[in-house]
């Protein structure tokens, strides 16, 4: 089967290492030498890197309250409520 | 080394005695009781036979074999004699004899050598365990369920490894390649489980071949590196009339990688008749360097066909110059062996309830650590199916993440790419990455919901 570059995605972590390729048909390559699909990507990638790059953005920190402050918020309320 | 069945000895090895004298050239010998020299069953005992068995000086003896004798019992003669086979210089080289010397049925150094030859030959590769190196061999271990439907020139997995059974691709070419699928068979009528890979409703024009492909890693295929091997199938079809199969063995030029391979040999066409489960052989192989990696192809002329099948079950790659019995094992061991290559969530074929628990890592991820019930022979890649997400029960090629915390289906917003990052043999996380975010809250407990077609196969297939 011939690929052609515009197959293959190459996923960069924000400090540029590869965290899988995305292939085509949903495919997630990891990078491994010894994965039969990431050789495929390897021939068609070569060392000119034709594939396309995209950095994956670091997460945004999450404006909802986590696990832990919402347990404190039912105590405090509670407290609040019962007054113990 | 070639097994050859060891002749039956009369008991207690009666002897007899020549006739008349004999030159150490005659090929004929004049014995006094032709019944010593048959077996229990009546045969002509050819081997193993000593003039001069009673000497004192036992390396003095001569070892003769025959091919013939004048009758059954009574006087007569031996004929076609090989004289002084096995002889080590003088000891044991032809020579002339008188009349009266003894002339009997023994255990000599070329019956020894007969046994010594076939146990290196047969006995060995018959009643070890684990003598085949081809991983289910006869299609009963088929995760991914789905048939591959064939593709003119395109193995099953060239492009997407959802389809076909577990170890074995399968392949079209032709003129045009219109019809037929590749998957496994539970009524193949070749071998005797019923199981068999099968090319089923085969349309094919021009010039028709069908290929089916295995492929052994290195590690697996150190154990034939310059050694003798043979390969052992067999196949069904329904063409019509007698077709030709070839079985090619190959080796990769590096280590696990068959990008490029090198052949090794081919057994040359062989014919196979139609509506007939036939045996091939591909005996007595100079495997060579080949701890690359060994690949196996069986060629199929099917030529011009319309809706026709072909069935092959039963293969074995073995050391040793004989194909022996096929090695049926258990079917936790061939899902073992299978495992090491693809692991599959999915498809079940009804909706699946609670599945591997992950949470929610991140606002628009969720990850799932998938953890793989054997070491895969490399971090393997990840092939979905594209499922879509859905709030509600899955059903068919869709799934779901429920929320164990918030007690609901978690809604992306609204895209979702299905990952996995550079795991390892043993683990690898699966994300499911919104273009947005998904609701809930991070730290919540996930799981996984597949709807009945919805399939997740991690492969690291050769």
């Amino acid at each position: 089967m011939a690929f052609q570059p515009s197959d293959f995605k190459v996923m960069l972590d924000a400090t540029g290492n590869i965290q899988c390729i995305q292939g085509p048909n949903g495919m997630s390559i990891p990078a491994d030498p010894g994965n039969s699909r990431y050789q495929d990507f390897m021939a068609v990638d070569t060392d000119q890197h034709l594939c396309a790059r995209v950095t994956i953005p670091e997460p945004v920190a999450s404006t909802a309250p986590t696990q832990e402050e919402r347990i404190t918020a039912m105590e405090d309320a509670i407290i609040a409520l019962t007054g113990v | 080394m070639t097994y050859t069945p060891l002749p039956k000895l009369k008991k207690n090895s009666p002897g007899t005695t020549l006739t008349a004298g004999i030159a150490d050239t005659a090929t004929t010998i004049p014995v006094a009781e032709l019944a010593y020299f048959h077996d229990v069953d009546g045969t002509l005992i050819t081997a193993g036979i000593v003039i001069g068995a009673d000497n004192a000086n036992e390396t003095y003896a001569e070892e003769i074999t025959i091919t013939g004798a004048s009758g059954v019992s009574g006087a007569g003669t031996l004929t076609g004699a090989t004289r002084g086979v096995n002889a080590d210089g003088t000891i044991g080289a032809a020579r002339a004899w008188d009349s009266g010397t003894q002339i009997a049925v023994m255990i000599t150094t070329g019956i020894y050598g007969k046994i010594r030859g076939d146990l290196i030959a047969k006995a060995p590769y018959t009643s070890l365990p684990n003598r085949n190196a081809i991983i289910n061999g006869d299609c009963r271990v088929n995760q991914r369920v789905t048939a591959y439907t064939l593709v003119k020139d395109a193995y099953t997995w060239d492009s997407s490894d959802l389809y076909g059974p577990d170890r074995h691709e399968g392949m079209a070419t032709g003129t045009a390649v219109s019809a037929g699928t590749w998957g496994q068979s539970t009524t193949c009528i070749a071998g005797n489980s019923g199981y068999g890979f099968k090319f089923a409703g085969v349309t094919l024009t021009g010039t028709g071949i069908l290929y089916h492909r295995h492929r052994i890693e290195a590690k697996d295929a150190v154990r034939f590196k310059n050694q003798i091997a043979s390969f052992g199938c067999k196949v069904w079809h329904d063409v019509g009339s007698n077709i030709n199969y070839t079985i090619y063995i190959r080796k990769a030029n590096a280590a696990d990688n068959f990008s490029a391979v090198t052949a090794i040999s081919n057994s040359g066409a062989i014919s196979v008749p139609t509506a007939t489960a036939t045996t091939l052989k591909y005996e007595n192989v100079s495997m060579g360097d080949c701890s690359n990696g060994i690949e196996i192809e069986i060629k199929i002329e099917a030529g011009t066909v319309t809706l026709k099948n072909f069935c092959q079950t039963e293969l074995q790659l073995e050391l040793g110059s004989v194909v022996t019995e096929f090695e049926f094992i258990p079917y936790v061991q061939a899902i073992a062996g299978c495992l090491r290559y693809a692991y599959a969530l999915g498809p079940y074929g009804a909706v699946t309830n609670y599945h591997p628990y992950g949470l929610k890592a991140q606002t628009a991820t969720i990850e799932i650590p998938i953890l793989f019930r054997t070491r895969m022979r490399v971090p393997p890649t990840l092939f979905t199916s594209s499922p879509a997400p859905v709030t509600v029960n899955p059903s068919g090629n869709q799934y779901t993440i429920y929320d164990r915390v918030a007690a609901g289906r978690l809604t992306p917003t609204t895209t979702v790419t299905i990952s996995i990052a550079s795991g390892t043999q043993e683990f690898t996380p699966l994300f499911f990455v919104a273009s947005t975010s998904w609701d809930g809250s991070i730290g919540d407990g996930v799981f996984l919901q597949l709807g009945s077609t919805c399939s997740f196969i991690f492969s690291s297939e050769l």
